[in-house]
């Protein structure tokens, strides 16, 4: 929740309002009350509506470093963008529909004339043409046919380029008021120059791989070197990983997310990198040597709202990269990542594994945790627990309930982690969590 | 998330195929019916209300059964039944022409072609739905030798009037306007609608309803409010019709204006005469605004005006004859009264009335700054008398 209390979100929402409040003067005209004019208004306002979101998803795509901190970080970013993305789609259908149906009271043949009309009117053909490139890249999106694979889905949802520019080819000629469009597009299509024109020059560092560390059978941590100017990031945060390696199996060139294990002490920025896909495995034999570009960082996984409470971590499987960033910024430059808070302020990190044979990083996080105070951290074995419970916690860290929460994980535990701390009573605004799912 | 967008858009396929079937189902076309050649002698048989045919473009159209539903008096669209009617189609709404979708609801009542029209099958599948296209204003032509401000006068003093025979939506163009020593001095141009008896039911001059409908149909900015004031505007400084362009966005008004305009002079003396030469104004008046009003007559109507001073000469003049009740509210405004300039011209067997005598004496007051300096006008003398006094008696005050 805490997300939507950020400034961002409230331009974004009088943004998406502004269009159809300046054309409500124009739909007030419009409308007589009668059933015709009713639906003639409620397709404009869902048109004007629409075309707002289409464009803000558009802008929020712009995936500027330090830019998403305004916006509770990228992954929020990504969610908002996605439903922007869906409300438009939707209400671009009941636009047309409407339309449609708003003309059958005159005449049938109206109606299709109004949907379909002679190409002359090609600004309704450039609508149509939105619309159906947008079926073809939100297919994929909405898993109209099964989960898509990601980077087929990344080439596919270019098509967002040519529907912005069809829908904008749509509006100006049909929309009454120009200036607010002008703006929305003006931000659309400069966050769509940036993203896919300028980021991958101006945006990213040159790295090279200086080494690869098995941790698990498929679990590395690759080990990267500045070749030129150095990216500043804080513990916790994400990239997006671009490798050259021409010996890849797949993923050559390809950007995927991927959470950052050092901390910014470190020369080194170390990247930990479990096999899911077919570019994640192939990473797990990156050639050392080899060019890697590097876009970021994203995220604010560390925010503190709370600053003066203890830290209470929970990390599952490969969830457990920022925490080890986190851990090692508290051995390197001895403070807890995130706001500083209180002195003595300290950190409890529950690791929620399978058995002590997977439990990759801990040897190194125990390590850390015996040798400073300020952290604790508790391996938790499904094998030998069963799911975690609010007893286990409550054994291990007694004020659990009182800390500022940060969880990382697969969605599973995420949701059965926050059912155990609504019921102790925490509010949602002190629980961070952080899914990495489809970015 | 993902199943509702699945759904609808199935439901939204779903709809557009819907609309998309029930018209094919529904408008499918009556076969060789479409072609049948009508001739001009079958077509006038069918004139009536009972079965009314007309041609348009070439299709021929039996509109028997819609004429119930036709958002106009009945007249306006049974009168053409058995005729040729592609210009009144057109000109509604002042050349505007019915739109895409009434053109939709023509098209499901065709039954065939005009006899030597030469359409073809080929031609029938083009869409009717087109909207007739927007009339161009009209070639400048007639300005090409339009003279200079100065004007070389061409009638003899007096005022003309004239009106036009209604339009297919009964709307009658009429033009009224006072010469004076050769110059055109006062004009009025407006569209009213009468009543069996004659009397104006309605003036588009005074009509901000139909001016606000036209302007939201219409991708300009221009209503006859002020389109009308515009060519009246150009016909008195270009001293004569032939100086007076098209405006965009009026172009019927400017057809019927200059048609009105040829009507009401045709019948005027024709004089030589050299061009006359504008009076110097009279300025030295202290800026600001004077208001002044007579005395009530008999029958308790009374002048008023009110004048505007700025940079030392007279810059605009409202000049009205009025009554009021015994609540000093204002009953009878005579710049506006229809009924009172009719039987006023009827009365004084002139062509005028207060419509262009008035902005006459306003004119010739702003154009010489002096009220001794204004000439009276033939048929309006009582006026005269008047407008000479309250501006007199305004101006005492910007002295």
């Amino acid at each position: 929740m805490r997300a939507w209390l950020k400034p961002g979100y409230g331009l974004l929402l009088l943004l998406c309002l502004l269009p159809l409040l300046l054309a409500l003067p124009r739909m007030l005209q419009l409308w007589d009350g009668g059933a015709a004019s009713s639906l003639r208004v409620f397709a404009l306002a869902t048109g004007i509506l629409a075309m707002a979101l289409l464009l803000l998803a558009a802008t929020l795509s712009i995936r500027l470093p330090g830019l998403d901190r305004f916006f509770g970080g990228l992954p929020q970013i990504w969610l908002v963008h996605r439903l922007a993305g869906f409300g438009a789609f939707i209400l671009i259908m009941a636009h047309a529909v409407v339309l449609g149906f708003a003309a059958v009271p005159a005449d049938l043949s109206a109606a299709i004339i109004t949907l379909f009309p002679p190409f002359e009117n090609w600004p309704v053909w450039s609508g149509w043409g939105a619309l159906l490139l947008m079926v073809v890249f939100l297919g994929p999106t909405f898993q109209f046919f099964g989960r898509p694979h990601y980077q087929r889905w990344k080439t596919l949802h270019l098509l967002a380029i040519p529907t912005t520019l069809l829908a904008l080819a749509h509006v100006f000629p049909l929309a009454g008021e120009f200036w607010i469009w002008v703006v929305l597009a003006v931000l659309a299509i400069g966050a769509m120059v940036w993203r896919k024109g300028l980021s991958p020059h101006l945006g990213r560092y040159e790295y090279e791989v200086v080494g690869v560390e098995k941790l698990v059978r498929d679990v590395v941590e690759v080990q990267l070197k500045p070749r030129g100017k150095t990216m500043p990031y804080e513990a916790g945060q994400f990239v997006y990983l671009t490798p050259m390696d021409p010996n890849l199996s797949a993923g050559k060139g390809e950007e995927h997310p991927y959470t950052i294990a050092s901390s910014p002490e470190d020369a080194i920025l170390r990247i930990g990198i479990k096999d899911l896909g077919d570019a994640s495995h192939a990473l797990q034999t990156v050639t050392p040597g080899t060019t890697a570009y590097i876009e970021g960082p994203y995220g604010d996984f560390y925010e503190r709202l709370y600053p003066e409470r203890d830290q209470l971590w929970l990390a599952g499987g490969i969830g457990v990269t920022p925490f080890v960033g986190g851990a090692r910024h508290l051995r390197e430059a001895d403070e807890l990542p995130g706001q500083a808070g209180r002195e003595d302020a300290n950190a409890h990190l529950f690791y929620l594994g399978r058995d002590h044979v997977r439990a990759y990083y801990l040897d190194e996080l125990m390590d850390i945790g015996e040798h400073h105070e300020r952290l604790t951290v508790t391996p938790h074995y499904f094998r030998d627990e069963g799911p975690m419970s609010e007893d286990f916690l409550r054994r291990h860290c007694p004020d659990f309930a009182e800390r500022e929460i940060y969880m990382c994980g697969p969605p599973a535990m995420i949701d059965h982690l926050k059912q155990i701390f609504v019921r102790a009573g925490v509010p949602s605004s002190r629980i961070h969590s952080e899914v990495f799912d489809f970015l | 998330m993902n199943k509702i967008a699945y759904t609808l858009f199935v439901a939204f396929v779903a709809s557009v195929l819907t609309l998309l079937g029930v018209n094919a189902l529904t408008d499918s076309p009556a076969g060789d019916d479409d072609l049948r050649e009508i001739s001009l002698a079958e077509l006038a048989e069918h004139d009536s209300t009972d079965s009314c045919w007309k041609a348009i473009d070439g299709r021929v159209y039996d509109i028997t059964s819609y004429i119930p539903n036709h958002p106009t008096p009945e007249h306006v669209i049974a009168d053409w039944c058995g005729q040729e009617s592609t210009e009144a189609w057109e000109a509604i709404g002042n050349g505007r022409g019915h739109s895409a979708t009434a053109a939709a609801m023509l098209a499901r009542y065709r039954i065939g072609v005009l006899e030597g029209s030469g359409l073809t099958a080929a031609d029938l599948a083009e869409p009717e739905a087109t909207p007739a296209p927007q009339r161009q204003p009209a070639a400048p032509a007639r300005a090409a030798a339009a003279p200079s401000a100065s004007g070389v006068a061409q009638w003899a003093d007096g005022s003309y009037y004239a009106e036009l025979e209604p339009d297919s939506r009964g709307w009658i163009a009429l033009v009224e306007l006072t010469i004076k020593d050769g110059r055109i001095v006062g004009a009025h141009y407006d569209e009213v609608q009468r009543d069996d008896a004659g009397n104006v039911t309605g003036s588009k001059l005074q009509d901000y309803g139909y001016a606000a409908n036209w302007r939201n149909n219409r991708p300009t900015d221009v209503s006859q409010l002020s389109a009308f004031p515009g060519y009246v505007e150009q016909l008195i400084r270009a001293g004569g019709p032939q100086g007076v362009d098209a405006i965009s966005g009026a172009t019927s008004a400017f057809d019927s204006f200059t048609a009105a305009l040829e009507l009401a002079l045709a019948d005027a003396e024709v004089v030589e005469r050299a061009a006359p030469a504008m009076p110097e104004a009279l300025g030295g008046y202290r800026d600001g605004t004077y208001y002044a009003e007579t005395e009530p007559n008999a029958r308790g109507q009374l002048a008023l005006i009110e004048i505007t001073v700025r940079d030392g000469y007279i810059f605009s003049v409202h000049y009205d004859e009025i009554g009021r009740d015994e609540d000093g509210n204002v009953n009878l405004s005579k710049r506006t009264d229809y009924g009172y300039a009719q039987r006023w011209r009827n009365a004084v067997d002139s062509g005028v009335s207060q419509f262009s005598a008035f902005p006459a004496y306003v004119r010739q007051l702003i154009e010489t700054g002096d009220p001794e300096a204004v000439d009276g006008i033939s048929g309006a003398t009582s006026t005269y008398d008047w407008f000479r006094e309250v501006s007199a008696e305004a101006l005492q005050d910007a002295r």
